[in-house]
């Protein structure tokens, strides 16, 4: 089996390392956990199968391309906004507070999709203005403003429901 | 929650750990399926 560029150990960690990240991108893409966990096993399948072209420098960015198209391959029609399966948690909370998990999953839904995908990819992907830009094949300027518009949409949200909690 | 900046804000959200996904099924050299993890 040829793996041009990588070998299997070195995906291992790859996995290891960031496949939350993945699945969260890939889940809040699809709003479905079990369709977001087949594309990242896709992705990785396709990685151990066919290795990667031996220009790539920036694996990480790399990976969330590959599941992005993925994702959209699979996918076909785009929707600006998806149903989310209440039931199916996105995350560990902090201090187990799974109302407010389920506060975060909601308020990300109903995020515009370029919106949802930028926060995720820079706030748990972890990747720079630079990287998200060229995963969704914008500028770093419009990755930047669409983070910052996802991040003010989400405080207000969260803040507003949390006020309300905190009188009722 | 209200009152927080935007520093403090992603903070918050990063304490959010996004949930891993079960271990990669691959095929080992018999021919099973196998564990990457």
């Amino acid at each position: 089996m040829q793996r041009p560029g990588i070998q299997a150990s070195e995906i291992e960690h790859l996995y290891r390392h960031h496949g939350a990240a993945l699945l969260l991108f890939a889940v809040a893409m699809t709003g479905d956990r079990s369709r977001a966990q087949d594309a990242v096993h896709q992705v990785f399948l396709k990685l151990l199968e066919n290795g990667t072209q031996s220009q790539v420098v920036d694996m990480k960015a790399y990976l969330f391309r590959c599941l992005r198209n993925a994702v959209l391959n699979e996918t076909k029609v785009f929707q600006r906004s998806m149903s989310l399966e209440e039931d199916s948690a996105w995350f560990n909370p902090p201090e187990r507070d799974y109302s407010a998990e389920l506060n975060l999953r909601r308020e990300l839904s109903v995020l515009p999709i370029d919106q949802r995908e930028t926060v995720v990819l820079h706030t748990w992907g972890e990747l720079t203005f630079s990287q998200v830009a060229e995963i969704l094949e914008i500028s770093a300027n419009t990755a930047a403003s669409r983070y910052r518009y996802a991040l003010a949409k989400l405080r207000e949200a969260m803040c507003a429901k949390e006020g309300s909690h905190a009188r009722s | 929650m209200p009152g927080l900046d935007d520093d403090q804000f992603e903070r918050y959200l990063k304490g959010f750990r996004p949930i891993a996904p079960p271990s990669l099924p691959i095929k080992s050299s018999g021919g099973h399926l196998g564990d990457l993890s």
